[in-house]
Parts: structure tokens; C-alpha cells; sequence
């Protein structure tokens, strides 16, 4: 599990990826809806998928969105991260 | 320096929740030994494979706990590198008796899985994977589903092809008294098993076992000794997501021409395979990468039968990951035992004929490390 720091050393670079487009390589529903991507900036990407998005195909154009990754309790410090969206 | 195999010993996969990790270990070591006529004094350095220990039990320092076990205070080394920690462990005693330096070496492949629920485990099984791929909230499954839902695009083929890998795997595990899974399953099981991760089911995915095999190898040749022919290891990105290509293991493509080139040896002097099945895509990709079988061709094995233990190039005859077991450090050093029973014609109902060359393959993760052992006659 990510400590404190680890959360904020991650989220300074968290606006690098936002909004940044793709091409879904592979999909599965695990416990989560995942797919990985081969991002504009050639880069690929393994992302849950939003969950208005549900399902993807191979060769579908998503992008990347900003949500919070879980449900932090009392203590913990509220987690964001990125998903896939779907786009026409 | 030549290096030979002497004796081993593989204790019942399974989930054996009377058995600790201690118990597991001195079980497949004192039988190894038997088998291999030799005293545990007389053994001069130890490998010892194991995963998962120090996330279930909090223990480190398993090396000396071997020590205690056996009173021994000879150097005894602990290998790690996820599922391949089997083969791995026997690859550095090859390596040390080819040095010289030792004479012979005990290798002992132990895991023990089963005393948590699943789901903890899987979470375990996950640090062999990237923490990118840890924060998505994938398992493993779903990391070698990624591979097969690509795969079966790319070369139109359908879930029927990897469930005759299933199906053949069963099929010599039935034959297998040591096996986890110690029975047939036809297509109908296997249609009719619960999606684990699309689309891989029950049936492809190799189970959470209990168990350990342990092997004794040496530099004097004795009369009923079994010769490695090479051992190699290569390696890869520890992300499958950040691989050009996430149907093909580089690091097993490595191996295996390092493999050939040490050994001498050609793909059509070898007899038998075990190669890393832990999902059913994965035999197919061991088979391609491997160099047996064409891309995208690889699961006519099964198909066409050529991987039964009567056809052409037998696979997994021990009943492979799926249906002998996943111990996880344990299955390396089970593939080798395997194929020094097979050449030494110990195995009975599922004996491969005039069996002389083997080929063990053994991953660990997503391909992140590949080793590959050749024994022969």
C-alpha cells in the first residue's frame, strides 16, 4: 500500500497524462474493467475504465480522465489517479 | 566440468493443510536423498527456491532456517525471482558445480499457499508484477488474459483451442499420482467453469498449491546419472504493459537460443517439453516463443495431439502448472524432476518413449525472468 509520501510524490506528476489519447491494445474484466492502451506519445498504458465506459474492444480510441482511485478511510489522504474513457 | 543429476523427490501437490513449510522441506529432501544414495553430511552447498514466505509467514531468512531443519552449516543460498525461482535455484547450482568449486548441490524448489484465502494470496502473487500494474487493481489472471484477448484477435482462434490444452493437461495428471489434480475434464467442464478474467476460465488458470521437489546434482558421473546439457537465464521488463509485443516472451526467445547454442543441441533432438503453463495462453506462447511451433501456431500441439505423451513432441506430461499444481518455487524444480524421471524411465503410465533430450521452461511474472533447462541420456 502507497504511504503518504509515495501518494504525493506520484501526484505532482499527475497532470502529465490528462487528457492524453489512445488506442486500446487488450481488454479484460478482472475484478475491475482494465485495458491497456498505446497512448498518442507512444507510450502504453494500464488503466481501470470508467465505469460509464464498461466494456472496450480492441482498437477503440479512449482518453485518459482524471478519478479518485479508492475509498480512503478516516486517516488516509484521498487518492486520485487516471482511467480510460471511451471516445467516439 | 559436466553436471549430472542424482536422485530427487517431489512431495503431493495439492492443499496439504497437515503439512508446514518445514514439514514440506524435509519431506522432499530426505527422499531426494534416498533417491540419490547420498547423506545429507556429505552435501556441500544448498539453493533453496521460495517465494512467498516472507509476505505469509513474515519470514525471511530461509536459508537458515534449512540449516536448522537438516544441522547443517554449509552455505546455503536462497533464490527468488517469482515463479521461475524454481529453475532459477537449480540454474546457480549448475552454474557453482561448473565452477568447480562445489561438488555437488542440493536444490530444494518449496512453497506453501494455501493456509490464506485466495484473494490475500493473489494480492501476494502480485509483487511479481509492476507496481503501475499493481495500482490498476489487475491479478495475474487478468495480466495473461490481456495476452490471450490479444492473442486470440490477432490469429483468429477461439477459447476452444486453449481448453485442449486444459483438456491434455488433465489428461497426464490423471496419470500422475503426485498431481493436484489427479483427473480427466472434458469440454463441457471446461465451457462450463465461472470467468475468472475475460477470457480465461477456471480451467485455464493454474491453481494455488501446496508443495515441494527437491533434486540432488553432481560432478561425478555415476552409473544411472542424467547429464544437464545447459542451463540459461534471461530476463525482461518486469511490466508486461510497457513490452512492444505482449504476445511473445522475449526473455524466454533469449533462453532458448542461449539454450541451443550452449548445448549443441537442435530442436528436433528434443523429445519432451515442460514449459510454463500457469494460464493455458501461456503454454501456446511457451511453445512459439520456445521456437517449436510457428506464431500463432502454437496451440495445434494440443490440438493435433502432438503433445500427449504418445505423440510427436510430448508437453507437460507431469500435468504441467494447471493440473500437477503451482507450488510457486517448487514447479521449476518439478519440471526438471520430470524430465529426469522421463529419461531414466520412471513414469509409468504416462512414460514417453525412448525419451533421451529434455526441455524444462520456466517463467516467472509476465515473462519478466526465463530460464531453461536441457537434461539428457
Amino acid at each position: 500500500m502507497d504511504s503518504t509520501i509515495e501518494k504525493w510524490r506520484k501526484s505532482n506528476n499527475l497532470h502529465k497524462f490528462l487528457g492524453l489519447k489512445g488506442t486500446v491494445i487488450s481488454f479484460t474484466k478482472d475484478e475491475f474493467y482494465i485495458a491497456l492502451a498505446k497512448m498518442e506519445n507512444k507510450s502504453n498504458l494500464l488503466l481501470q475504465i470508467v465505469s460509464e465506459s464498461n466494456e472496450l474492444g480492441i482498437g477503440d480510441k479512449v482518453k485518459i480522465v482524471l478519478r479518485r482511485v479508492k475509498k480512503p478511510n478516516k486517516s488516509e489522504v484521498i487518492e486520485y489517479g487516471y482511467k480510460f474513457k471511451k471516445i467516439n | 566440468m559436466k553436471v549430472y543429476i542424482k536422485g530427487g523427490y517431489q512431495t503431493k501437490f495439492g492443499e496439504l493443510w497437515d503439512k508446514s513449510l518445514e514439514n514440506l522441506i524435509f519431506e522432499s529432501v530426505s527422499y531426494a536423498l534416498k533417491d540419490a544414495n547420498l547423506d545429507i553430511k556429505k552435501v556441500e552447498v544448498i539453493y533453496i527456491a521460495n517465494m512467498l514466505s516472507p509476505q505469509i509467514y513474515n519470514q525471511n531468512h530461509i536459508n537458515s532456517l534449512v540449516s536448522g531443519i537438516f544441522k547443517v552449516n554449509i552455505p546455503i543460498i536462497r533464490v527468488e525471482s517469482a515463479c521461475a525461482s524454481g529453475g532459477v535455484a537449480i540454474n546457480q547450482a549448475y552454474i557453482a558445480l561448473k565452477s568447480g568449486l562445489f561438488k555437488n548441490a542440493l536444490v530444494i524448489g518449496v512453497e506453501k499457499m494455501t493456509d490464506l484465502a485466495n484473494q490475500r494470496i493473489s494480492k501476494f502473487l502480485m509483487s511479481a508484477a509492476s507496481t503501475e500494474e499493481r495500482s490498476s487493481g489487475i491479478s495475474f489472471a487478468g495480466l495473461y488474459a490481456l495476452i490471450a484477448q490479444k492473442y486470440l484477435s490477432d490469429y483468429k482462434i477461439t477459447s476452444k483451442e486453449l481448453a485442449n490444452i486444459s483438456i491434455k493437461n488433465h489428461f497426464h495428471a490423471s496419470l500422475n499420482e503426485k498431481s493436484h489434480f489427479p483427473f480427466e475434464i472434458n469440454i463441457d467442464n471446461y465451457n462450463n467453469s465461472p470467468i475468472i478474467s475475460s477470457p480465461l476460465n477456471l480451467f485455464d488458470c493454474s491453481p494455488i498449491s501446496d508443495g515441494a521437489c527437491a533434486i540432488l546434482l553432481c560432478t561425478d558421473k555415476q552409473k544411472q546419472s542424467v547429464e544437464f546439457a545447459s542451463s540459461q537465464v534471461a530476463t525482461d521488463s518486469i511490466s508486461l504493459a510497457k513490452r512492444e509485443n505482449i504476445c511473445e516472451f522475449k526473455s524466454t526467445k533469449i533462453a532458448s537460443l542461449k539454450s541451443f547454442e550452449e548445448s549443441g543441441i537442435e530442436r528436433k533432438d528434443i523429445d519432451l517439453l515442460e514449459v510454463h503453463d500457469c494460464f493455458t495462453i501461456a503454454e501456446i506462447l511457451s511453445l512459439e516463443d520456445l521456437g517449436f511451433y510457428k506464431k500463432g501456431e502454437g496451440y495445434k500441439s494440443s490440438k493435433n495431439k502432438d503433445s500427449y505423451y504418445y505423440g510427436k513432441l510430448p508437453v507437460n506430461t507431469s500435468g504441467g502448472l494447471k493440473a500437477c499444481g503451482h507450488p510457486v518455487s517448487a514447479t521449476g524444480v518439478k519440471q526438471v524432476l520430470e524430465l529426469f524421471n522421463q529419461i531414466k524411465g520412471r513414469c509409468n503410465k504416462r512414460q514417453v518413449r525412448n525419451a533421451r533430450i529434455g526441455l524444462a521452461q520456466n517463467i516467472g511474472g509476465t515473462g519478466g525472468t526465463a530460464v531453461i533447462n536441457i537434461l539428457k541420456k
